[in-house]
């Protein structure tokens, strides 16, 4: 009994930790799970997947989020790893002021950057007016609230994160190696797609997975610049819980499932692709 | 070899003009009265007076600031007590605390923030109260990056050690926390605290889902607005931006603080 009441009062001190997270993680999480097998007869049913599955405007929600992360991931990693590359032969100082504007830039998201990029290249932004003045039709005519214009934006906040998570990783290749390769007259080009990308292919899927769950997920640019003129997964799922139209959690939590379970995919890939790289390094 | 290194500087250049157009842009549109030829035409500050003595801007400044600090604060105080449970009397739920502290990281921003409001929203409970729960939500983002900060300052001083050598000298092993290992890993924490506040502080997903209409900041503010006057709106987003740089500078001093420290 003792033992009881000495332990009990030992276990106090997770009390405040375990109250928020079941409260705000687990609970929550699990009302999600449940809300999207719940049919509208209160029965067990999978009709709200089905939904998802059958409607074109989820299923184009799905192909226009998945076609936008992919593109801006691959982009923004190419971006990034040349920036990357570039970075790490920097002498010391200019690469410790060249690592803070990306630092700061990275803090640089959400409404903010939305919203300077309609001041640039909204319908009346800055380089829109400019160029119509002089007669540059490229610019003049740039469409911000669309798939393609918006692709700008992804493309922005891709750099500095990717960008960060890659400059350590070019520091498992050892510059022995290259001199090695140079001796056996292998040239630049081959030398990282024979070597130097294979060592690094761990660090790229992870970024390349954290690059891809962050565009997914973005809700604050899609949201500002199309709203729902466009169907994209984050915006449908708030707009199933806060909406202006009729709310349907049952949809939503089915929706925020499929997105999940995108994310979960996407990580699992990588790793996979992560294990079969590691695999001759540690031996 | 040499060009090779240029066609990396003409990148490097590239990608950093395009990292600063739109900051350098909006700056300099907030200063300008009109702006459709190639130069800007005619500096002015009305619009930087306008917004510093607009009381709705500042207070949502304020409540902006509020909103971040608090689940910040919350949520160092839980899992410092949890992690000195941990390490002093339960070394093996660290694997579980991890992997709790973990999943915000998959789980992110609106999938929790939907789900929350769908749980909670409705009830007649002190849960439902909007601004409470935005503020656990917070608390639940902040949960990896505070964990991994706290555990890695713990182990860094050796609390286990510290509290043994403090309870042979008669204090109970709580009250040598509170003493000895809080205000020794303080300063370690704080950089991450910033860290977390600037994340909260940027938001406007969150805050839009669970509680826009009741609890208005200065970034639902400036969406409120956002048809106003362009220049206005401007000077609003950089005041913000100067905002987060200010906590930016504070990150990198406390960083480089802590690397002096550990150089010694």
């Amino acid at each position: 009994m003792k033992h009881i009441k000495t332990n009990g009062k030992k276990l106090c001190f997770f009390l405040p930790f375990l109250c928020i997270a079941v409260l705000f993680l687990f609970v929550p999480f699990a009302n999600m799970l449940r809300n999207s097998v719940t049919g509208s007869n209160g029965g067990f049913s999978l009709e709200h997947f089905a939904d998802v599955f059958s409607k074109p405007i989820y299923l184009s929600a799905i192909g226009n989020s998945l076609s936008i992360s992919m593109k801006s991931t691959m982009v923004g990693l190419l971006v990034d790893f040349i920036l990357a590359m570039a970075v790490v032969n920097l002498t010391q100082k200019k690469k410790s002021w060249y690592l803070s504007l990306l630092d700061l830039t990275s803090t640089f998201a959400g409404l903010p950057l939305t919203f300077s990029f309609i001041t640039i290249l909204g319908t009346s932004g800055v380089f829109v007016l400019i160029s119509k003045n002089l007669g540059f039709s490229p610019l003049a005519n740039y469409d911000l609230y669309s798939l393609e214009g918006m692709f700008l934006v992804y493309l922005y906040f891709q750099i500095p994160m990717g960008t960060l998570l890659l400059v350590p990783a070019f520091a498992e290749i050892k510059k022995e190696w290259r001199e090695a390769a140079t001796l056996m007259n292998c040239g630049s080009l081959r030398f990282w797609f024979r070597i130097g990308i294979p060592v690094m292919m761990p660090s790229i899927m992870g970024t390349f997975g954290m690059l891809f769950a962050n565009a997914l997920t973005a809700y604050t640019t899609p949201y500002l610049l199309i709203n729902n003129s466009i169907a994209l997964l984050p915006v449908k799922i708030a707009d199933m819980f806060v909406g202006d139209v009729r709310q349907r959690p049952g949809l939503g939590s089915a929706l925020s499932i499929v997105m999940l379970a995108i994310i979960l995919a996407v990580l699992g890939l990588t790793n996979i692709v992560k294990r079969h790289f590691e695999k001759g390094k540690k031996s | 070899m040499k060009k090779n290194r240029f066609l990396g500087n003409v990148w490097m250049i590239f990608c950093a003009a395009y990292l600063i157009l739109p900051l350098g842009v909006t700056l300099i549109y907030s200063f300008s009265s009109s702006w459709v030829a190639i130069v800007p035409s005619g500096f002015t500050l009305e619009y930087y007076i306008e917004k510093i003595t607009d009381a709705a801007f500042f207070m949502g400044v304020l409540r902006g600031i509020i909103a971040a600090a608090i689940p910040v604060i919350v949520t160092n105080i839980c899992i410092l007590l949890a992690l000195f449970a941990v390490i002093v009397y339960f070394p093996k739920m660290e694997k579980y605390m991890q992997m709790i502290c973990i999943i915000p990281t998959t789980i992110n921003g609106i999938i929790l923030a939907t789900s929350v409001l769908s749980t909670y929203a409705g009830g007649n409970t002190i849960l439902s109260n909007r601004i409470l729960m935005l503020l656990c939500t917070y608390c639940i983002f902040c949960f990896p990056l505070t964990y991994q900060g706290i555990r890695n300052s713990l182990y860094a001083v050796n609390t286990k050690r510290l509290l043994e050598a403090a309870s042979m000298l008669g204090a109970s092993e709580f009250y040598g926390f509170v003493r000895i290992i809080v205000p020794t890993v303080l300063p370690g924490l704080v950089n991450t605290a910033l860290i977390s506040f600037a994340g909260l502080f940027g938001d406007f997903a969150i805050i839009k889902i669970i509680a826009s209409s009741q609890f208005e900041t200065a970034q639902t503010f400036l969406y409120k607005n956002r048809s106003a006057d362009t220049q206005a709106f401007s000077a609003g987003v950089v005041i913000l931006l100067l905002f987060t740089l200010l906590i930016n500078v504070a990150v990198h001093k406390t960083a480089s603080k802590e690397n002096q420290k550990e150089k010694k």
